[in-house]
Order: structure tokens, then sequence, then C-alpha cells
């Protein structure tokens, strides 16, 4: 739901219709010239929203994949759509997050959408889109997107399940002893195979109980109830930084942060829902310069969902930007 | 240029075009990937992967600050290459 307020700007004041992990536009406005949209939407960082409070305590970073859901958000808000259920994600081409939002900070995201051309595969075309993230306050570059939005498109191939995700060579303790992150936004649950060095099996259960599926309507609806793809990709990184660190949290007098730097050619084939168990299949393919490429799979159950070209994490200082305690406020 | 080592380049001009997200054609041999494609410095770091994996040669990291166009990438490829025959 949206209310008009000045120059053109469109107020957000309810809960997206779909599942989401946090409400991650303010305002939005929209402009049509022929076949392309120009979209441009706000959010101010708040450093006590839950999610926030769990990425990372003690220092609230607006994460970066974040960006990726206040873009699916404006998307959802300002493009027409085939059929009721608003344009889906279904490939990141490319996304780079290239500087920090802290506490108080304004994201303004730049959004260019075109219709894709005929010779797409997938149901209605659907929409290129192209979006760049900058900090409204000094216009400094935080992320850069290209992406495809629409009808939603199921083809994962399917294989006879072989993990038991009863066993676990790391629990979530120790999980926990090796990762920043923290509710809500620790989204690994365990570990249950490890090849140190070269490839990891984690799983994250989804349930109905989890925040993002608070705030929707009733209704028998079941695209709403889609697990947010903005989490998916989050879980599959922080599978990809427990492959690297291997299992040895990174030294607290260090001032680098592990980051989530980009990702290419992120491909989703389904959707996961309550009652899921998601299981990501993550290869490190090399590691230069403290930055580490991954590639892997999503599974739900014996359905693959996504696939997953190049994940990029990095260490990067973020401390000294704004010191621990303190805001911008 | 050998035609052996103008087939290298041409390869070599696709991968840096695909992560700096250019069609070959765009990219000039001794064009600025910060000052004139607008890349960031993850790129370079990127690039430096994909060499090795694709060609199994690593090109030191100190070497990354000079790795600023196309032609300053086939050369630091050319030099760390084990020599053949």
């Amino acid at each position: 739901m949206t209310i008009t307020v000045g120059a053109g700007w469109s107020a957000v004041t309810g809960a997206p219709e779909v599942a989401a992990p946090l409400c991650a536009v303010d305002r939005w406005r929209a402009a049509q010239d022929g076949d392309t949209w120009t979209i441009t939407a706000r959010i101010v960082v708040d450093g006590d929203e839950p999610n926030l409070r769990g990425h990372f305590p003690g220092l609230a970073v607006y994460p970066g994949i974040f960006v990726v859901e206040t873009l699916s958000q404006a998307v959802a808000l300002a493009l027409p759509a085939s059929g009721p259920q608003p344009p889906a994600l279904r490939v990141v081409r490319s996304v780079r997050f290239l500087a920090p939002l802290l506490d108080g900070d304004e994201l303004n995201l730049d959004i260019t959408a075109m219709p894709l051309g005929c010779d797409v595969d997938g149901p209605g075309g659907g929409w290129d889109v192209r979006a760049v993230g900058t900090r409204a306050a000094d216009g400094t570059t935080t992320a850069r997107v290209r992406a495809e939005y629409g009808p939603d498109v199921v083809s994962g191939k399917w294989c006879q399940s072989t993990i038991c995700h009863s066993q676990a060579v790391r629990q979530h303790g120790g999980i926990r002893a090796v990762l920043p992150q923290r509710h809500p936004l620790l989204l690994v649950d365990r570990v249950v195979r490890l090849d140190p060095g070269g490839s990891i099996t984690t799983v994250k259960a989804i349930t109905g109980t989890e925040p993002c599926y608070a705030g929707l309507p009733d209704g028998e609806r079941e695209w709403r109830y889609g697990y947010p793809r903005s989490l998916m990709i989050e879980s599959f990184g922080q599978s990809a930084a427990l492959l690297w660190l291997d299992g040895h949290a990174p030294s607290l007098d260090d001032d680098l942060v592990l980051m989530f730097a980009g990702a290419r050619d992120y491909v989703f084939e389904g959707s996961a829902y309550p009652g899921d168990v998601l299981r990501h299949e993550v290869r490190l393919e090399s590691v230069v310069a403290d930055t580490a490429f991954a590639s892997g799979e999503t599974w739900a159950g014996d359905r693959r969902i996504a696939t997953v070209d190049t994940l990029i994490a990095t260490r990067r200082p973020v401390r000294p930007v704004r010191p621990v305690g303190t805001s911008n406020r | 240029m050998t035609q052996a080592a103008e087939v290298q380049l041409e390869e070599l001009r696709e991968l840096v075009a695909e992560v700096l997200e250019l069609e070959p054609e765009e990219l000039e041999d001794t064009g600025d990937f910060i000052d004139d494609y607008e890349a960031d410095s993850l790129r370079a770091i990127e690039i430096l992967a994909r060499i090795d994996k694709q060609y199994k040669v690593e090109i030191p990291q100190a070497e990354l600050p000079e790795l600023r166009t196309l032609k300053a990438v086939y050369e630091a490829l050319v030099r760390h290459s084990p020599r053949q025959g």
C-alpha cells in the first residue's frame, strides 16, 4: 500500500505483499518513457530494525543483499505485472557491493527497467533491470545490480537426495563461533559435509515461524510464501564464508570484516516454502588477494532451485569508518 | 605478434570484457579499466582469478595496481606463463 507524498514520491505504508525480511522501501517514484521505466527508491537504514541488530551486533550494516531486496520491492511496486503475482527475481546477472550503508545512511536506488526480448525463455517475457545504489548524503556509489524479473519459472532439475540432514560435521553452535551474523540473519543451521578448501554442504530449514512470514495477509495464494530470494542468496553466501574460513573465526584484533562483494549469474529455478530444507552445495573456485570466488547450487529437498556461477566475498575494513556504538543520526 | 599470440590476445579480450561487462569490441588494448570503463578494484582481482582458472597461470598480487589495461594484463600473462618449446 502506498500514499502519494510531495515531488512525485509515493510513501510505502504497508508490508510487502510477498514474504520479505523487512520493508525495504520507504518511498519511491516512477516514470515511463515508451517501453522503459525509470524508478527511484529510497530507504533509510534503521539500526534498530531486528535484522540489523543481528547484522552485526554492535555495528549495524545494511546487508548488501538487502539492496537486492530494495530493488525487488521497488520493482513489485512500480512495474506492471502480467498476473496477480508481482514480477519475481529470476536471475541476478551481476551484483557488486562497493561501499557499506550504516545506521542512519539513506540508500538511493536508481533503477531502469526494459522489457526483455522475445527470444528469452520463460513465460510472458519479463524485465531487464539495472540499478545503481548511492548513499543519498554524499553520492558515494554503494552497489550496482543487473537482474531479470518476471513471471516465475520452475525449471530446476530433480534428483534423489543422498544427504542425511541429521548428520552434522558442524552444529549451530559451531557456526556461531565462526560467522559474525546473528539472529534473525544467521541463515545457516548446520554443516553436513566439509572438504576443507574444496567444497561444503550446508542446510537451512525454513518454517512458517520465520520473521519474513509475520506480516503477510491470510489467503491461499501460495506464491506469497516463497522464501525471500535475497535471504536465499545471503544463506548461500554464509555457507561460502564457512567454507572459506574453514572453521576458523576471523581474528578479533584485525579490523577486517568478511563482506559479500558480489555475484554473477545467480539463476533461480524454483522457490522454497515453509517446511522445505534448503541445501547449499558450494565449491571454492579460487582465493586471490583476500577475495574468495565460489560457485554452486541450492536444493529444496530433491528439487534444484538455484545455480550460482560466481559468488565473491572479500575482507574489508569497515570499523574505521564509524566506531562501534556510535551513529551518524 | 605471431598468430598464436593474436589468438591468445583475443581470447583474453573476451575474458576481460566479460568481467568488465562490456562487448569485446568495446575493449581497446590500452583503454584504462578504471578511467575508461568505470571498473572498481575488485574487477582486476576477478580477472586474476579467471586467468588462474583458465590458464593455470598465477600472476602475483603485487602486480594488481599495474593491471589497468588489456595490454598490461596480456603482458603479465605472457611474462608469468611457463616458456614453451
